[in-house]
């Protein structure tokens, strides 16, 4: 396994460092995560009386926050959530979009133009607000937190599988593989599904890291949890007081998790956009699919 | 004359099918939360009388389906309920925070794109140089950046190291009062009076989230501008004109013209990308617009004036979306006339 990784990094770093780089990053994070446990001696949930708001030091080398508890730890941990939660929702994200999606792109006709109107409907209102609006309806926790980002980024999943199987559609494909006398199951997973991979598997770490940011925003605001944790945002939120007193590590640390996180996700998605394979409906998307994303205007992927 | 008549009534009906989308979602809002919706609507503790008027007003004794009517009934008839933490109506409040909302997204937009637009151009023509590579990284890092997290670095920096930025402590410093409202921004507001004092103070309070805004929304806008500029530079007739050794200048114009539908459009996509990062940055810099008034209700549990703000967000989208399709076919009117 980990010879085959290797391999894989190796590609990558021949075609792009920023690929490699962004991938060394996330497997850092969840190396830290495993190995904090036994390789750091301060438990994230660990309160010291004595040492409340300590600046970086060797033995703190995050320093402390509020609570005396060690910054690093609190930061190691909080990646956890920044695996979990849009993975989760990723998952949910396409469970529920790719079917709807490659219904509406094979059926065509009304059922495809009420559910682009429904989506167009939806996504008047700016995604991150109606998560979080949606979050704070349902009350604090992580289950409704990937409930509603995986909601809302089905959408994303459904519309791009709909205007791949669509581009597909318009080029014979589907009446070339049923002419030939495939059965509807055979035509979905063996001439479909595998031509529409490359925009699906380009969207995952993008629609990621937009995960992430929501969640982040969520717990800035306070309605992710109702207990204070260590994901990232929350612990931002505690800090913002000791921030304007001058103890800036107990903010600027998670902070840069967050950013280094969420860089390393989009470079990624970048990099799939210009050396992934080439989309299927790249052609039709120029044309002006309505509620395309901006980047597909272009067909290098916008950078 | 039968068409146009048939293409508007289309388009009526869209945007009425779209309306009720909306409204259908901020419904689902209510009905999805935990808890009854007359608690949600009316309080954690409301009276009984409250409650029996929450009950009469929304139907909640009805079935679903005649709530939704009647909630749609009532939203469309510009009734969006009260905030039961200011027992006002939340259509007044929304109206009184807009200006300040709409005053920190018109001077980001601005900002935005004249950073966006010449960075962009010239990463494009630099494509895969070391400069195009830093413009694009920068960028990227733009992109991943929480706008919540670089309004406190920005704080950090500027108001707490380098004390040369007043606190975030709304759009006015606190020791004055606000002008009288005649546009809704103080800046102007103040300016108008000749009340320099307040005018000076309004501005230095709008640099730290309007630079922020900037920021983020220049970040997108630049990868945005540089794509749209390479596809035009891919164009056969962007290649000829450099094939007759046309001055850079002439190759600019030529690319940028071409480019600009989809700059626009794509700035017309941003608008709710921007709309959220700058509620999250009004929520820091305490600005008193409707993105903070939105995520303060959020976490108070007050749904009424939730559900205001996701009909005001999709308002303000729509309205964007409005005005892109008018310059749109503005534009194209002048294309076939010219």
């Amino acid at each position: 396994m980990i010879g085959g990784m290797l391999r894989l990094l190796r590609v990558l770093a021949r075609r792009r460092m920023g690929a490699a780089l962004a991938l060394v990053v996330l497997v850092g994070f969840a190396l830290a995560v495993l190995a904090r446990p036994v390789a750091w001696p301060y438990p994230p949930g660990a309160q010291e009386a004595g040492l409340v708001l300590q600046a970086p030091s060797l033995a703190h080398p995050l320093g402390t926050d509020g609570n005396g508890r060690d910054v690093l730890a609190r930061v190691i941990d909080g990646a956890r959530y920044a695996f979990a939660v849009p993975l989760a929702a990723l998952a949910l994200a396409i469970l529920i979009g790719a079917p709807l999606g490659l219904a509406a792109g094979l059926g065509g006709g009304w059922f495809d133009a009420f559910l682009s109107r429904i989506f167009q409907g939806i996504s008047l209102v700016p995604p991150l607000l109606l998560a979080m609006a949606l979050v704070a309806a349902m009350g604090p926790s992580l289950r409704h937190v990937v409930f509603a980002i995986g909601v809302l980024e089905a959408i994303v999943f459904a519309r791009a599988m709909r205007d791949e199987v669509r581009a597909l559609h318009e080029r014979g494909f589907v009446e070339a593989a049923t002419a030939a006398g495939n059965p509807l199951h055979r035509l979905v997973l063996v001439h479909l599904l595998p031509n529409t991979l490359a925009r699906i598997a380009g969207e995952i770490p993008r629609q990621a890291a937009w995960a992430l940011g929501v969640l982040a925003a969520m717990g800035f605001v306070g309605i992710a949890t109702a207990a204070d944790t260590t994901e990232w945002g929350s612990m931002i939120r505690e800090g913002v007081e000791h921030l304007y007193a001058g103890q800036w590590w107990v903010v600027v640390f998670p902070g840069f998790a967050l950013l280094v996180f969420g860089t390393a996700l989009r470079v990624l998605a970048e990099s799939i956009d210009e050396h992934g394979p080439r989309r299927a409906a790249s052609g039709a998307m120029l044309a002006g699919v309505p509620g395309q994303s901006a980047r597909a205007l272009s067909p290098r992927g916008a950078a | 004359m039968e068409r146009p008549v048939r293409a508007l009534l289309r388009r009526i009906g869209v945007g009425l099918f779209l309306a009720l989308v909306v409204v259908f979602t901020s419904f689902l809002l209510v009905k999805l939360g935990a808890g009854p919706t007359d608690v949600l609507l009316g309080g954690p503790s409301p009276g009984v009388e409250e409650r029996a008027q929450l009950v009469q007003d929304y139907g909640l004794d009805r079935p679903a389906f005649v709530q939704l009517v009647r909630y749609a009934i009532r939203v469309l008839g510009g009734e969006f309920g009260r905030s039961w933490l200011t027992s006002e109506s939340v259509l007044d409040e929304i109206l009184h925070r807009l200006p300040a909302t709409l005053e920190l997204m018109l001077y980001a937009i601005f900002l935005g794109t004249l950073m966006a637009v010449p960075t962009g151009m010239a990463a494009a023509f630099a494509r895969d140089t070391a400069e195009d590579r830093t413009v694009r990284g920068t960028s990227v890092l733009g992109e991943a950046m929480p706008p919540f997290f670089l309004a406190l670095l920005v704080l950090l920096v500027f108001f707490r190291w380098l004390d040369i930025a007043p606190a975030p402590s709304g759009r006015i410093s606190i020791v004055l009062s606000p002008p009288p409202t005649i546009t809704g921004s103080y800046f102007i507001d103040a300016f108008l009076m000749q009340d320099s004092i307040a005018a000076r103070s309004a501005l230095a309070q709008l640099v730290m989230p309007v630079f922020t805004l900037a920021l983020m929304l220049g970040a997108s806008l630049t990868l945005l501008v540089r794509g749209a500029m390479l596809a035009q530079m891919d164009a056969p007739h962007f290649v000829y004109a450099r094939a007759q050794g046309m001055s850079r200048e002439m190759l600019t114009i030529i690319a940028l013209r071409g480019a600009l539908p989809a700059i626009g459009g794509g700035l017309a996509a941003q608008s709710a990308a921007l709309l959220s990062m700058t509620a999250l940055v009004e929520y820091v810099f305490a600005w008193g617009g409707i993105g903070q008034y939105g995520l303060e209700a959020m976490a108070k549990a007050d749904f009424a004036a939730v559900q205001g703000f996701i009909l005001a967000s999709a308002a303000i989208a729509a309205t964007v979306h409005l005005l892109h399709a008018v310059i749109r076919r503005l534009a194209r009117i002048r294309i076939r006339r010219a």
